[in-house]
């Protein structure tokens, strides 16, 4: 592993490079008490050093890097910001994991998006409980600054993903938010990919959108598509 | 409860929510904590004033959600310059565009400049973004405000049925009320 002391501003180098991909696990809106939180531990009695490290490794023919969104966000509002640029020699193990436990370590929930689309699949073919990378990082980056490994387990992961028996009570924070979008009229257009579709199709399409807001009939669609492995 | 503001509202909760960590909250509190936000307050039972702040805003928010709903068409009070110098609480005109675009608590603006200036920037891309989407942007300042929405949004808008406040208000204030089990049988 390799570990860089770089400047925010000068990130731009980075990403332009050819088949890099920019991998974003950030939340779309960060919370404020987390922004606060990123912002003290960046302040200039800790050197100014941003505690969100920057990630980088290769697999296959890519090359992966997590998004500098947020660093470039907290760089908005301290100029001069510096960042950890951590870069994994080698084969990298589970390194979506990686970085899932150590961004909940910094108190960041990470993007639903992120933890489907790369972190399930590789806790799908994670056996034990244990993701030696993440240990590897929390150490490279606790030489700069105190970050406490305090993150969930994988096992809290694995029932998001449906993985495990406990499903929590994740289900209730879906029907809040549904239940917000429902009772709205809608003024603005809300952009939706459907515009290219033809009319009979976005019937359908919405049909099966509404249909999928009704708990009953999204558990047994499920249950359909488990039971025929889909 | 018709002469809160839902703004000031969040402000209220979000500065009683933040008062453990942010030096500024508990005074940026008793500013905005006018006698209809404590008559809001006191008006929902219980031991402990998060509980009540989260069930008094939920309250105030299901009889003024259209506040919060995107309209059609949007007047800008004042130009980006303008806005730049709000320095006081108020939950009206300039200082009340700036957090409902720029998805930001009004006394946050007024008690960080950084905060403000990437509020004013964030509310420039917003503006820009819902007007591509069909929201009209009136007024003498619209342009200024347009103009200056120069970099491109470094995240896709998923939802423009809401102004973009919303999402502040759903991250900063209903996620924590949910955590303080609050809000969840209000809902329903």
């Amino acid at each position: 592993m390799k570990v860089d002391l770089i400047d925010v501003d000068a990130l731009a180098g980075l990403v332009g490079g050819e088949r890099v991909l920019v991998i974003d696990p950030y939340p779309e809106v960060v919370p404020t008490a987390v922004e606060d939180k990123l912002l003290y531990l960046s302040s200039s009695i800790y050197g100014g050093i941003s505690p969100l490290p920057l990630f980088s490794f290769s697999k296959g023919e890519a090359r992966y890097l997590l998004s500098p969104r947020l660093h470039k966000s907290l760089a908005d509002l301290m100029p001069g910001l510096k960042a950890l640029y951590i870069e994994v020699v080698g084969e990298p193990q589970y390194p979506f994991t990686a970085v899932a436990l150590v961004l909940s370590d910094l108190g960041i929930n990470v993007a639903e998006a992120f933890l489907r689309e790369y972190v399930c699949p590789e806790l799908a073919a994670l056996e034990e409980d244990d993701v030696p990378l993440a240990r590897a990082i929390r150490s490279a980056v606790s030489k700069y600054l105190a970050v406490a490994a305090s993150s969930p387990s994988p096992r809290s992961i694995r029932c998001f993903c449906g993985l495990c028996e406990d499903r929590g009570d994740r289900l209730d924070l879906d029907v809040l938010a549904l239940d917000l979008k429902r009772r709205t009229a809608p003024r603005a257009r809300r952009r939706d990919g459907l515009a290219d579709l033809g009319e009979e199709d976005r019937a359908i399409v919405l049909r099966v959108i509404r249909g999928l807001s009704i708990p009953e009939f999204r558990r047994e669609l499920l249950d359909l598509l488990n039971r025929y492995e889909v | 409860m018709e002469h809160i503001s839902i703004y000031r509202m969040a402000d209220a909760v979000h500065a009683l929510l933040a008062v453990d960590r942010e030096p500024y909250a508990l005074n940026a509190f008793l500013k905005i904590a006018n006698s209809w936000v404590l008559r809001a307050l006191s008006d929902v039972p219980g031991p402990d004033l998060r509980r009540r702040a989260c069930r008094a805003f939920v309250k105030l928010l299901d009889g003024t959600r259209e506040a919060l709903e995107a309209p059609a068409a949007v007047r800008a009070p004042c130009s980006p310059r303008g806005a730049a110098r709000i320095e006081s609480i108020k939950y009206s005109g300039c200082a009340r565009f700036v957090a409902e675009w720029g998805a930001e608590f009004v006394y946050r603006l007024v008690y960080d400049e950084r905060l403000r200036a990437r509020a004013i920037r964030t509310a420039a891309r917003n503006l820009a973004a819902y007007v591509r989407y069909g929201m009209r942007l009136e007024g003498p300042y619209s342009s200024d405000w347009l103009s200056l929405a120069d970099t491109a949004q470094s995240h896709e808008l998923r939802d423009l049925v809401w102004k973009p406040f919303m999402a502040r208000v759903e991250v900063d204030i209903l996620s924590q009320c949910k955590l303080l089990s609050a809000v969840a049988e209000v809902w329903r």
